[in-house]
This record gives C-alpha cells, sequence and structure tokens, in this order.
C-alpha cells in the first residue's frame, strides 16, 4: 500500500513537472475568459453558451491531458523500460499499474481546480457585466457538469492502461486509444439511426450485433444529456447522477482489472 | 551460502530458444560475470530472475529481491535523481539520507542531482542509474551492461563501489562486453551462447592473462554462433 502511494505521489510529481501540463495550466486560468467573446454574441441566454463553450473546452483539455501526458508516460515507460525501475524494487505489477493509475488520474485535480476557478470568475463576471442574460444557477451547473463530464475520461484512462498492458509502444497505444475514441463518438449516431425501419430493414442482422456488441464495450464519452440538463438548468434525478457515476467507474474499475490480468502474464523484455 | 540459486530455466520466444536448461548460483561475496555476444540470451536470464519475464520451465531462488540496473532503461526525464532516489528509499523503509549519500558516492554533482534529469549527460544518468540501484545496500545486485556510457574514471569509481560492495556481503551478477571490467571484479565466468551457458570459467589472478584467454573463448562461442 505504501509503495502504491510513493509511486502515485512520484507520477503526480512527474507529470507536473512537465512543460506540457504546466502549459496547459497556464492555459485553463485564462481560456474561460476567451470563451466570454463568443459568448457575448448571442442574444439570448448568454449563460447557457457559456457552459456550453466551458464544457466543450472541458472536453478538449482533458483530451490533450490523456493524449499528450498520460500517453506518452506510460508509453515511455514500456517502450524505454523504465517501469523496469519501479518493478525491480520489488513492486507487484498490480501495485505499479494502480500507483499510475492513481497518479495519472489525480494529475486531473489540479487542472479541474484551476478550470473550476477560472471558469466560476468567468460566469460571475458574466453575471454582473450582462445582468438578465445569465441565469442565477450557472454557477452551480457548471461546477457539477464538470465534475460528472470528469467521470468517462477516467473511464478512458482505464481503457488506456487496457491498451499499455499488451501494448508495445507509443504509436501502438495511440493508434488504439484514438480508435476507441473515434468509435465512442461516432457508434451512437450509429446506433440511433438504426432506430429508423427502413435501415433497420437494409442492415444485416450480423453488422447491427457487432454494432451493439462494440457499443457496449466501450465507455460512454459523450456525457451528453447531462451536460444538456447541466447547461440549460433541467432538472436530473438523483437516481440518474448515481447511475452514471456507477456506470463510470464500475466501467474504469473493470477495465484495470483486466488490465493488470493481461499486464501480469506479459513478458517484460 | 547461495543467495541466487537457478535451475533449468528455459524460455522460449515465438520459435527462438532464448534460454535453455540454463543453471547457476552465486553465494554471498561473490560476483560472476556473463559474457556473450549480442542475442545470446545474458538479458533474457537477468530479466526471467527478477520476474520480468515469465520463464517456461525450471525455478529460481532468491535470499531477497535483487537490486537491478538496465542495460538502456531511460529514467524519467522530468524528475530530478534526488527524486528518483529518495522515492526508492522511502519505499525500501532506507532512510531518505542514504539518496543523496548514494549519488554523491556515484559521484553526481551537487548541482545536478536536484536538476531534471533530461538535462544530465549519458554518463550522469549512468551514474544516477547506479546511485539508484545501489542505494538501498542490496545484497543481491543484478547488473547489465553497467559501465556503459561511463569514462575511464567512471568505470574505475564504479568498479571499486562495486567491489567494496562484495566484500561487504553482496553478491553480484554482471553482464557486460567489456571482458576486462569482468575480471577485474568477477570470482567467476559465464559464457553464453544459444541460450546456454557454454563455459564456466573460475578466475584465479585476475591478470591480464586471463582476459586474453576469455577473449579468445568469447571469440569462438561468438562466430560458432553465427
Amino acid at each position: 500500500m505504501k509503495k502504491t502511494l510513493f509511486l502515485a505521489l512520484l507520477t503526480l510529481r512527474e507529470i507536473a513537472s512537465q512543460r506540457i501540463y504546466q502549459i496547459l495550466a497556464a492555459i485553463l486560468m485564462f481560456v474561460p475568459w476567451l470563451m466570454l467573446i463568443p459568448a457575448s454574441l448571442f442574444m439570448l441566454d448568454i449563460g447557457k453558451v457559456i457552459i456550453d463553450l466551458l464544457f466543450l473546452c472541458l472536453h478538449c483539455w482533458l483530451l490533450v491531458y490523456i493524449f499528450f501526458i498520460a500517453t506518452p508516460l506510460l508509453a515511455r515507460d514500456i517502450e524505454q523500460s523504465t517501469c523496469h525501475i519501479f518493478l525491480t524494487l520489488p513492486m507487484s505489477r498490480a501495485q505499479y499499474f494502480l500507483a499510475r493509475f492513481a497518479g495519472i488520474t489525480s494529475g486531473f485535480l489540479p487542472l479541474l481546480l484551476l478550470f473550476l476557478i477560472s471558469g466560476s470568475l468567468a460566469i460571475a463576471f458574466a453575471s454582473s457585466a450582462w445582468q438578465g442574460y445569465v441565469g442565477s444557477n450557472t454557477d452551480t451547473s457548471f461546477i457539477f457538469g464538470t465534475l460528472l463530464i470528469l467521470l468517462p475520461y477516467i473511464a478512458l484512462t482505464a481503457v488506456l492502461f487496457l491498451i499499455t498492458s499488451s501494448a508495445s509502444g507509443l504509436p501502438e497505444i495511440t493508434v488504439f486509444l484514438f480508435s476507441v475514441w473515434i468509435l465512442c463518438w461516432t457508434i451512437p449516431p450509429v446506433l440511433a439511426a438504426l432506430q429508423n425501419v427502413e435501415i433497420q430493414q437494409s442492415t444485416s442482422n450480423i453488422v447491427m450485433v457487432i454494432i451493439q456488441a462494440t457499443n457496449q464495450l466501450l465507455p460512454d464519452l459523450s456525457s451528453s444529456e447531462i451536460s444538456l440538463a447541466m447547461a440549460h438548468n433541467h432538472t436530473i434525478e438523483t437516481v440518474q447522477v448515481i447511475g452514471y457515476c456507477i456506470h463510470h467507474l464500475a466501467y474504469a474499475l473493470l477495465a484495470m482489472l483486466i488490465a493488470i490480468l493481461l499486464f501480469r502474464r506479459r513478458d517484460l523484455s | 551460502m547461495s543467495c541466487l540459486e537457478v535451475k533449468n530455466l528455459s524460455k522460449i520466444f515465438g520459435q527462438d530458444m532464448a534460454l535453455e536448461q540454463v543453471s547457476l548460483h552465486i553465494d554471498k561475496n561473490k560476483a560472476v560475470g556473463l559474457l556473450g555476444a549480442n542475442g545470446a540470451g545474458k538479458s533474457t536470464l537477468i530479466k526471467c530472475i527478477l520476474g520480468l519475464v515469465n520463464p517456461d520451465s525450471g525455478s529460481i531462488n532468491t535470499d531477497e529481491p535483487p537490486a537491478y540496473l538496465a542495460e538502456l532503461a531511460q529514467l524519467p526525464a522530468s524528475l530530478s535523481a534526488l527524486d528518483l532516489l529518495t522515492y526508492k528509499c522511502r519505499s525500501s523503509n532506507y532512510p531518505s539520507s542514504a539518496a543523496k549519500d548514494s549519488l554523491n558516492e556515484f559521484g553526481l554533482p551537487d548541482k545536478a542531482q536536484n536538476k531534471p534529469i533530461r538535462t544530465y549527460s549519458k554518463g550522469m544518468r549512468q551514474r544516477a542509474s547506479l546511485a539508484l540501484t545501489l542505494c538501498n545496500h542490496p545484497r543481491l545486485i543484478l547488473l547489465d551492461e553497467p559501465m556503459s556510457g561511463l569514462d575511464a574514471l567512471g568505470r574505475a569509481e564504479t568498479l571499486a563501489t562495486l567491489k567494496h560492495r562484495k566484500k561487504q556481503g553482496a553478491a553480484i551478477l554482471m553482464s557486460s562486453h567489456i571482458v576486462s571490467d569482468m575480471v577485474q571484479l568477477c570470482d567467476r565466468i559465464l559464457i553464453m551462447a544459444h541460450g546456454k551457458i557454454c563455459e564456466n570459467i573460475t578466475l584465479v589472478t585476475h591478470s591480464l592473462h586471463e582476459v586474453k584467454i576469455l577473449e579468445e573463448k568469447l571469440k569462438h562461442w561468438t562466430e560458432s554462433a553465427q
């Protein structure tokens, strides 16, 4: 347990000392303010537009973090044998993976805090500058929405570990993770289209089963219902929020379990 | 007393026999050298002992977990050597002060100890790796090309440190291409080819004569492997 905690802290330190992480943190401090410029062009409820743009920004930086910070870190561990240093402490492969996962996911938190502070201040400014155009609950919706949107990305981080458990290096990990990410966004519209009777008739059963099965295997990255409800001040049932959280956390847990099982059997030559 | 005992270890990668019925043992206060051409199975043997590669058959017994210096392992570039060593000392219940002592012992300049590893030269990285491997005074040390990237002075200092650790009771298994370094440190040399141990030579005089004998034997086995 102690070894896992120490490596998680070391991972966090390693991430925080990277230039790209520091640049991302600096960008997150002023990007929410930039979002006010396009939002101000709208004449209706500016608060909704601000939240939509902030959530878009959130999706972008979470992806940047996973693809440009977490992926190279894990890929280097495998490709350049850096993981040997930790595994020969000694430390079990499960401990190593859990520690890296804990370190990488906790790396989200300082950025998230910065984003929340900067975003809340930008919303507060917008509320005072455009009174009547920004709803009173905008800041609360922004904070809750941000926390909920983080969860699918924790699941995607677990998918990254799942890929790393068998991959040989950065190109392989990036290609597979990118494919997963693309599929996560493309399959739901295809499934929606498959509800149409005409399309159902012209699609073979095997293809439909394959698409549905693939969708079941992937994390749900869209978070669309939650973000939409948050942005538009719609009421969300507590059960719905709990279900959403459990779904993503259970997905991450399962993916990590499989990743550990695969990684334990692997030769690290 | 045996610190490491390997019996009938075999490993196959696809259709390549990387290790075939390899057996060896290393006692306390002893150093054993592994010599062989590239692809002879030296690194695979060390990785099997460490548990990084799962052997297909055979057994490995060690008194305590071995410390390891990998040939081409890259240290995390954004961390400093002191960060890494402090982490290792804390993880292995060793006083954190040992981190600085170890870096000083391996001659890493004070100024560099707190700087990110990406700013280090190749030699400094190797010194940091050696310090990381040996900072918690392990009883069993596995070294894969430990002299790689070191200048003449660095090699001499490292050899002196390893000899000292051996005297203190450590058992060492070292793989290297530099025969003269092996002869200075090791009590026995194992020559590997085709995943097998072909020669088991006990060194007596540790002289230039033994270096020449080993080089000839190595040349013979390398040519036969081709």
